[in-house]
């Protein structure tokens, strides 16, 4: 493939090349210094007993660390951020697939039906909480509550006896629209001739699903995996806004609890630290993406 | 006056080298084909007059002029693409004088330039639309159209009519054969249909892997191929080749033994060919038998 | 009836039976913002009643929101201005004199979109603390800034490598310099993919809900942080507070729809098309 650098499209009268390091630096150099400076600040903060109520701050290495690494908080937040992230992407995954198969297909009013599924994903993550939490899932007035009491059946205490679930339930609502969409533009980019031969081979909807769908979205369906992860493990908002992380830990992820720490007990160095072990968690995820990424780019 | 001279040019990828020592001579109004195989280098040659490849090494010389480090538009030449290049957000019109407005040539002058060459094109009724509402042959005429507006020495074409249907094509072989004749200019022309070239070209070079193989007048590489890749590459259908094993020289001719064991004697003049592989060549009408170098 | 209409009858039944069910949330709560509050907390919850249009009045007569919606607004835009303005000679860099390290940059790039907020939420708030950042719209426009730089700059790099080289090509045989190729034609042509990308960047800016919620108090506050602050049960209103988010997600649940296709590009860092 002819490289456009190496023809002489762009070179000056002169003939030399055009500088591209002042083009690229306004762009790279606040990226540096953002990827690198607050990092390692956190990373000196970690190793360091400061509290903001406490006067005193002194280097105390990685006691932080160990004192985290035995703190049940940490444990628990480790697991439901684990419960939250996996439940999320199992419902994304699952449900992305059947609504992009079905909307693969052609019917009366599609596009207008496509807009309300992808909806949810635009919808603010406070606003979705939010409407989840009064307008639905509230035990008094909520509708789910209505409808349970209609039929009898007794009245769920969402956010009180199923936080973490609840909170899943939510932030799933904003990310299967997300799975959807992606895995629909991935279906779309099937080869149909394909479909065809296989129909003329004799395939049956479920085995055309199993045997050539499938595999065609088995890339789409890694990258969706990963991109949801990433920003599945920093769920926020929803958090903030329904139980505050309670009843107690149960619903508390990782970034929940680093900011429980860091912003409500003003404890800085234990934040820090637990700011470092979500960094970790994201890092192996992250590589794994990068490496997905960097063969399309090819 | 518009030739172009190539001496000892190469071009190198990185470590592949692509054009390996060429040596070529465009004379004033020649119309030239570059023909070869896919891969075989003729569009980077052509590219390289043009200035839009480096030189690794070698020089272009247009007029007698180094060109080298020349850049494209002051080279005095004009380009016609293989995919054209229109500019699909302006009009046929503004598609033809772009180079002119680029020069800051004032509108009067380029709107009758530009009426001028559509006139040539018989573009006229169709200035004001854009390249995507154009037919193929619509687009491949407004890209030749782009190109006579600038007036230039020498015309390029890369691979012009690979993009058209078969019809299309023979009509336009015509009319760009009648173009050359009209506007009495210099033309390169580089596509890898032997056809093309045979039916266009006063004379053809052959380019195979990076290098030339033969130039000479479609006649002159019909009937006289200096080598295997040339006697096969010309010529349609396709020639056969039987490869025959030379034993000796006489007044007669040589005497060759035919595979199978089969001796006969060639009225051709010899020299020392003794211990040559010589390969005779038929022609599906006549048999024609033609002495080869060895590959 | 014929076995396809028959077939595509049923997909109809499924594909809205799904849409409705996935979109009823949003449906439930634009009929809440024009019910009155009565109304709205009622049970049995009413499907059917006479839409009133005094929560938004209120909503808009409120000056708070009015200063919040403004936040938000210039925050996003300002945001999405700035890097797409950084981004733009870069990305052009990129496409167009790439080197052997051009795609290990872009990676890079990329990953620190994948760091994790709480990883910096101390620092950033100690230095904002001290150099009076908080609760400033610079603040958080200098964050969302250096947040979108690598999707806007990756996106942009993509559509430049759409327009065919060849057209560049011609441009420079016909006398065009490379500020002249990048102004008269690649801009022009890749407009679109720029405006899907600014379209995509407003999104990101206006939901965050991270930074936001942190950084602001009172002056700065976006939407989505206003929002937040109703998470308690006192002062609740629900249809009114229904109607403010309603109008707090409309324009970009439209962006949203304007830029599906994009969007799907710009989100999965090009590995899906």
């Amino acid at each position: 493939m002819a490289n456009v650098a190496q023809s002489g499209i762009f070179k000056r009268r002169s003939g030399r090349e055009v500088s591209t390091g002042p083009l690229i630096a306004p762009a790279v150099l606040p990226l540096v210094i953002w990827a690198f400076v607050p990092l390692a600040v956190t990373l000196w903060f970690s190793l360091l007993h400061y509290n903001l109520l406490d006067p005193i701050t002194r280097f105390v290495g990685f006691a932080n660390y160990s004192y985290l690494l035995t703190d049940p908080s940490l444990l628990d937040a480790l697991w439901n951020t684990l419960a939250l992230v996996v439940g999320v992407l199992a419902a994304s995954i699952i449900f992305g697939c059947l609504f992009a198969v079905l909307f693969d297909q052609d019917f009366y009013g599609r596009s207008v039906a496509r807009l309300l599924i992808i909806a949810p994903f635009f919808v603010m993550p406070t606003v979705s909480a939010l409407i989840w939490k009064n307008l639905l899932m509230h035990p008094v007035n909520g509708l789910i509550a209505y409808i349970a009491r209609s039929l009898h059946l007794g009245v769920i205490d969402w956010f009180g006896s199923w936080p973490l679930t609840s909170v899943g339930i939510i932030v799933a609502w904003q990310w299967v629209p997300f799975a959807t969409l992606i895995l629909l533009t991935a279906i779309q980019s099937l080869d149909r001739e394909q479909v065809e031969a296989a129909r003329m081979d004799g395939a049956k909807p479920v085995s055309m699903f199993i045997f050539i769908v499938l595999p065609h979205l088995a890339r789409p369906i890694t990258i969706v995996i990963m991109i949801e992860t990433i920003f599945l493990l920093s769920v926020f908002a929803e958090i903030l806004v329904t139980t505050n992380g309670g009843p107690g830990d149960a619903s508390t992820n990782l970034t929940y609890l680093v900011y429980k720490t860091a912003l409500l007990d003003f404890d800085v160095g234990g934040g820090s630290a637990g700011g470092i072990v979500a960094v970790i968690l994201a890092n192996v995820v992250a590589l794994f993406l990068l490496r997905t990424v960097a063969r399309s780019l090819d | 006056m518009a030739h172009v001279e190539v001496k000892g040019v190469r071009k190198a990828f990185d470590a592949l080298e692509v054009i390996k020592g060429v040596d070529l001579n465009v004379k004033d109004r020649e119309f030239v084909v570059f023909v070869g195989p896919s891969g075989c280098g003729k569009s980077t040659l052509l590219r390289m007059i043009a200035g839009l490849e480096e030189i690794t090494a070698g020089d272009v010389l247009i007029d007698g002029v180094r060109v080298n480090d020349v850049p494209p538009d002051a080279r005095g030449l004009a380009m016609v693409f293989q995919s054209y290049a229109l500019y699909p957000h302006m009009s046929v019109a503004d598609n033809m004088g772009f180079a002119l407005r680029l020069a800051g040539v004032a509108r009067e002058e380029r709107h009758t330039k530009v009426l001028a060459a559509a006139r040539i094109l018989q573009l006229e009724p169709l200035l004001e639309r854009k390249p995507g509402q154009l037919s193929g042959g619509q687009r491949q005429r407004v890209a030749i159209g782009r190109a006579i507006v600038r007036n230039p020495k020498v015309f390029l074409f890369d691979e012009p009519l690979s993009n058209l249907d078969a019809a299309l094509r023979v009509q336009m072989r015509v009319e760009l054969a009648k173009l050359h004749r009209d506007l009495k200019a210099t033309m390169i022309y580089v596509t890898h249909d032997q056809v093309e070239a045979m039916t266009m070209a006063d004379r053809i070079v052959v380019v195979n892997q990076g290098r030339v193989e033969q130039v000479g007048s479609p006649l002159e590489l019909y009937h006289r191929p200096r080598n295997r890749f040339v006697a096969g590459f010309i010529g349609s259908p396709t020639v056969n080749f039987i490869d025959v094993k030379a034993m000796a020289v006489s007044d007669q001719g040589v005497a060759v033994q035919l595979p199978g064991g089969t001796t006969m004697t060639i009225p051709v003049a010899g020299a020392s060919v003794v211990s040559w592989h010589l390969i005779m060549r038929m022609r599906s009408k006549r048999f024609q038998m033609v002495m080869l170098a060895p590959n | 009836m014929r076995p396809r209409t028959k077939r595509k009858i049923r997909m109809t039944v499924l594909g809205w039976a799904a849409a409705l069910l996935v979109a009823f949330p949003i449906f439930w709560m634009m009929l809440a913002a024009f019910k009155t509050e009565i109304v709205a907390v009622s049970t049995p919850p009413q499907l059917f009643f006479s839409p009133t249009l005094e929560n938004f009045a209120e909503v808009q007569s409120r000056g708070d929101y009015i200063v919040f919606a403004g936040n938000s607004i210039v925050i996003s835009v300002s945001a999405t201005l700035i890097a797409i303005l950084l981004a733009l000679p870069a990305a052009y860099a990129m496409a167009f004199h790439p080197s052997k390290r051009t795609k290990d940059l872009l990676l890079w790039m990329l990953s620190t979109k994948m760091m994790p907020a709480v990883g910096v939420l101390i620092p950033i708030y100690l230095i904002y603390k001290g150099l009076h950042l908080l609760d400033t719209i610079y603040g958080l426009i200098i964050i969302y800034i250096l947040m979108n730089l690598p999707i806007v700059a990756w996106m942009i790099y993509s559509f430049f490598r759409d327009v065919p080289k060849e057209i560049l090509e011609a441009a420079r045989m016909d006398g065009a310099r490379p500020l002249q190729q990048v102004t008269l034609l690649l801009v022009p042509l890749a407009l679109p993919g720029i405006a899907s990308t600014a379209l995509l960047s407003i999104i990101l800016c206006w939901n965050e809900a991270f930074w936001s919620i942190n950084l602001t108090a009172t002056q700065a506050r976006p939407l989505t942080a206003f929002i937040a602050s109703f998470s308690s049960p006192e002062g609740l209103f629900w249809a009114k507070l229904s109607a403010a988010s309603l109008l707090a997600i409309a324009p970009i649940v439209i962006f949203g729809f304007m830029t599906q296709r994009q969007l799907v590009r710009g989100l999965t860092f090009g590995a899906v098309k």
